[in-house]
């Protein structure tokens, strides 16, 4: 989670990269946190179909990369071992898991 | 996505949340419209133009916002940089870089032998333990590896 920070953290340290210190640091608001929590299934039901079916951005402008997300991203009724497989798997890896 | 990011912060003016305020190009002015002198909007100035001989490449991903918020930076600091975006089934562009499919990965251009040498290791190390009883232990030493270079920045020269 935090290597994009580290990313922003390298360049402002580094006088190649013009003045630093110009970025504050992260603050880890819970607040923000929370409330992306609160929407995270919203935003997976109403957001994703639509950027990813749209074709627009680049990393899915051919269909193989569209077929690619949808596998590994799954949607809110279903859980990860579910949404990969048939839903025969989940049940005979984790019998005490309720599907 | 970027460019609507940006314009959104620029509307807002609430791009100065991730600004220190030791950025000296900033300029503070009073809001004529705002009862109480406590308020004041701050406009950002970008600073000079930063182009390098070689220029860095960032392998992102249009929709995900940690690439957005590694090319924010690079847009607040000015720098000249490259965008790769990576189709999102290419495992294998980002799998050399980095060992993963991950993004964003921050490609500069320092550093390089560091970066071949450890290439070098990797592969003597693939050819010369893998054969062995010692797997597990060549699995052990990849994941340092890997997890030493796990910052997603590769600085080659």
């Amino acid at each position: 989670m935090a290597e994009s920070l580290d990313i922003i953290q390298k360049i402002d340290s580094d006088t190649r990269f013009g003045a630093t210190g110009q970025i504050l640091p992260a603050t880890s608001r819970k607040d923000l946190k929370n409330w992306q929590a609160s929407v995270q299934d919203i935003l997976r039901t109403l957001q994703r179909p639509r950027y990813v079916a749209s074709g627009i951005l680049p990393e899915f402008a051919q269909i193989e990369s569209r077929h690619y997300f949808i596998k590994g991203h799954e949607l809110p009724p279903y859980g990860k071992d579910e949404w990969k497989g048939d839903g025969t798997e989940a049940k005979r890896n984790f019998p005490w898991q309720k599907n | 996505m970027l460019r609507s990011t940006l314009a959104l912060l620029s509307i807002s003016n609430s791009i100065q949340a991730f600004l220190s305020p030791k950025v000296t190009a900033i300029q503070r002015h009073t809001s004529s419209l705002s009862m109480s002198s406590s308020t004041e909007i701050v406009r950002f100035v970008q600073g000079p133009r930063v182009i390098r001989d070689e220029l860095p490449i960032v392998y992102v991903y249009d929709h995900c916002p940690f690439c957005v918020r590694v090319r924010l930076a690079l847009g607040i600091k000015n720098i000249k940089h490259t965008v790769h975006f990576l189709a999102n089934d290419d495992v294998k562009t980002p799998t050399k870089l980095v060992g993963k499919k991950i993004a964003p990965i921050f490609v500069s251009s320092f550093l390089h032998l560091r970066y071949s040498v450890m290439n070098l290791f990797t592969h003597f190390a693939a050819c010369i333990i893998r054969p062995t009883y010692m797997y597990t232990f060549y699995r052990l030493y990849l994941k340092i590896i890997w997890s030493w270079r796990s910052p997603l920045i590769l600085f080659r020269k």
